[in-house]
């Protein structure tokens, strides 16, 4: 009775728990061990949690970032664990992006690098850049940190947060003094330019190109662009492409800071105001320092360059020319020729022919004002045909007595007047020496009345024919007294009948006396054989073979009429 | 304030940047629609106490030899498709406008704004086509760029749903 009393409360008890059980979980111990069994089957867990896991991870991200945070490190670890084990997964997966990446990122330097070049370049020869090395070498920066530093002048008026899918501005700053009406509209403005550049060239550009610069003049605006938004910044002036990087960074900051604003906008006013005190680093502003006067200056300096680039034009310009008119009038100058002419280091080099006769240089040089610093003539000599200077140098050698006419007749010297044979002969000499033949004409030219039988006479006692040593050869010397010997004879016939004319052959007065004989003989037959070549020579010869007197006579032969 | 972007679409002349002009603040010249093909404009309103940035998006008309770019449609919330009454082909440019823009940014708010209105005894649309069009879904609104009838409510109208949505 105990035992089913006992059992009565416990099976009470028992049933009581359940109800219990039931009331608290509100399950059923059956829908309980279900449970139970559900968590225990991994396979079958895992099936139906992987249901709600995504959905589950969606709402997390969208309540906080806790579950961002969370995984964070366990991402790491994995992707750390992935590259260790398989580095050629993660690579291949990276791939498409890392070209892209790269090639982006050295078409940026390049970029920076030919616009760091063209502003140094226009810098190049300024008093600006003499200052920015003086500084570079103060201030132990590098020069190209001071060209980066105080290349480029700038100021941003406005930044602009657009948003990338509607082109609806986010947020924007402006510098204090400066604002643009309806921003709204330019935003979106902007925003359908950037899509049009890229609908219109899409052939040619990649789908993440976009439009990074708009300018006119020194208006610029530079787009910046971000995953939500986009930045556009607009400066007046010269901004360095360094300058990108910051306002990249900023961008870069607004995303992180805020992404999930930027991808959520919806329109809101009030949603970029947490964004805009970075908006308003971006307002930024590089000038170089504008002292007071200092434009003044400038222009100034820049008007006593350019006077005194404007003089030495001028005095270069002179110089040339005096110079060319230099050569004008040499080459105008009687037996003067030029033959080249050129300018080094401001020296005028001249190579020229001239006649001993002619005039010097030095008064045209004068009249130029060309001094012997700036002006070197190398002459080299040669005798002038000009008849001017041919009948100086005939004066100069032969003489000219009163009763001689010189004149120049169409490039043709005539002389006339009288003469007397020497001097007639001196004439001839030169024209020969100088082989003026054509150029003089002597043929109007008379004897002088002055020529007397003596003097004839005592002209052919001057004759002397000299031989030299054991030889019987005429030598031209002795063709020209022996031609001479003819004309005097002809002339002194005209006067008085010739009989003889008797030749004095003087012997050697050294030698074997058989062997100065035999070349007495032959001397003396050598003379009588040239003067038989001459037509009309017909005056009966005499000769006298004779000892030497002494050592001038020795080996002669002379002439001497006698008188009928 | 909230800003919204909407785009204003339409046959070749059927007066789409009449009925803007007649409506919005303007900044920039017609000389863009010819140039880059669009021409952005601003409207602000106050409904029900709340105030709301039309940022308006006045595309280009569509022709045999123009097509509208379909980037300048992303981001919009809703739309205004504009045809004239008079030449009853612009309602069939409506439709394939309407057909680019549900591709382009899904199904979004917008109106057929059937023009000239002041000209409607010259109209070659009919109320049986603008019944067919509405039994579609379509809402319509008979409006004359001219006298301004039906412009500014239409304007409303659509912020009013930008606003409630």
């Amino acid at each position: 009775m105990q035992d089913n009393k006992a059992n009565s409360e416990l099976s009470l008890d028992h049933q009581s728990l359940v109800e219990l059980q039931n009331i608290i979980l509100g399950l059923t111990s059956e829908e309980l061990l279900q449970l139970q069994s559900w968590i225990k089957d991994k396979e079958y867990f895992a099936e139906e949690v992987s249901h709600i896991l995504p959905s589950a991870v969606y709402k997390s991200v969208a309540r906080s970032e806790e579950l961002s945070d969370a995984l964070l490190g366990v991402i790491e670890n994995a992707i750390f664990n992935s590259v260790q084990n398989n580095p050629k997964a993660l690579a291949d997966a990276l791939f498409p992006i890392m070209g892209p990446a790269i090639r982006q990122s050295i078409s940026d330097t390049f970029r920076k690098m030919i616009q760091s070049l063209n502003e140094t370049l226009e810098k190049q020869f300024s008093i600006e850049r003499i200052k920015w090395r003086l500084e570079a070498v103060f201030s132990q920066k590098s020069y190209a940190e001071i060209v980066l530093l105080k290349g480029l002048n700038f100021k941003v008026f406005s930044a602009l947060l657009i948003h990338k899918e509607t082109g609806i501005l986010i947020d924007e700053a402006h510098a204090l003094d400066e604002g643009f009406e309806e921003m709204d509209m330019v935003s979106s403005m902007l925003s359908a330019i950037q899509d049009f550049i890229h609908d219109s060239f899409d052939s040619h550009l990649k789908v993440d190109d976009k439009l990074d610069t708009i300018r006119l003049n020194d208006f610029n605006v530079w787009v910046v662009d971000g995953p939500s938004a986009f930045l556009a910044i607009v400066f007046d002036g010269e901004a360095p492409e360094s300058k990108r990087e910051f306002f990249k960074s900023k961008l870069e900051n607004i995303h992180r800071s805020h992404g999930n604003l930027l991808k959520d906008f919806n329109g809101e006013e009030d949603a970029g105001r947490v964004i805009k005190p970075i908006l308003e680093q971006c307002i930024i502003e590089k000038s170089a320092k504008k002292e007071k006067g200092s434009n003044t200056k400038v222009v100034i300096s820049a008007s006593i360059i350019g006077i005194l680039i404007l003089i030495w034009i001028s005095a270069s310009w002179i110089k040339n020319n005096n110079r060319e008119n230099f050569i004008h009038e040499l080459q105008k100058k009687e037996s003067i020729i030029v033959l080249n002419h050129s300018v080094d280091n401001a020296i005028l080099t001249v190579e020229a022919m001239k006649d001993a006769l002619s005039d010097s240089h030095e008064n045209v040089a004068q009249d130029f004002d060309l001094d012997s610093n700036e002006l070197v003539i190398h002459y080299t000599d040669y005798i002038s045909t000009n008849p001017k200077f041919s009948i100086i140098r005939f004066s100069n050698y032969v003489g000219v007595p009163n009763n001689i006419n010189i004149e120049n007749i169409n490039n043709q010297i005539i002389v006339t007047g009288k003469a007397d044979e020497k001097w007639r002969n001196k004439s001839l000499d030169f024209v020969r020496l100088y082989g003026l033949e054509y150029q003089f004409d002597f043929s109007s030219l008379k004897h002088s009345e002055d020529d007397s039988l003596a003097d004839i006479k005592s002209r052919i006692d001057e004759l002397e024919i000299h031989f030299k040593k054991g030889e019987s050869l005429l030598s031209t010397k002795s063709r020209s007294q022996l031609d001479q010997l003819i004309v005097l004879l002809g002339r002194y016939n005209n006067f008085a009948k010739i009989n003889t004319i008797k030749f004095t052959v003087y012997l050697d007065n050294t030698g074997r006396e058989s062997d100065n004989m035999r070349f007495a003989l032959k001397r003396k037959g050598k003379i009588l054989g040239y003067l038989d070549k001459i037509n009309g020579f017909s005056i009966p010869i005499e000769s006298v073979i004779m000892k030497a007197e002494n050592d001038e006579n020795a080996r002669t032969i002379n002439f001497k009429i006698i008188e009928k | 304030m909230i800003k919204k972007k909407i785009c204003i679409l339409g046959a070749f002349a059927v007066g789409k940047t009449s009925l803007v002009e007649r409506f919005v603040k303007s900044i920039f010249s017609d000389k863009y629609h010819s140039t880059i093909g669009v021409k952005t404009d601003q409207k602000d309103l106050v409904i029900d106490d709340k105030e709301i940035r039309l940022i308006i998006w006045d595309i280009n008309g569509q022709d045999d030899h123009q097509s509208v770019k379909p980037s300048y449609l992303t981001g919009a919330s809703a739309y205004f498709l504009v045809a004239d009454g008079t030449r009853k082909e612009t309602i069939e440019v409506a439709k394939e406008l309407n057909k680019l823009v549900e591709n382009t940014i899904g199904e979004k708010n917008f109106y057929l704004l059937i023009n000239k209105s002041d000209l409607i005894d010259q109209w070659e649309v009919n109320e049986i086509d603008i019944l067919e069009l509405e039994q579609e879904g379509w809402n319509i609104v008979k409006t004359s760029a001219k006298s301004g009838d039906s412009v500014e409510e239409s304007f409303v109208k659509l912020a009013k749903q930008l606003i409630e949505a």
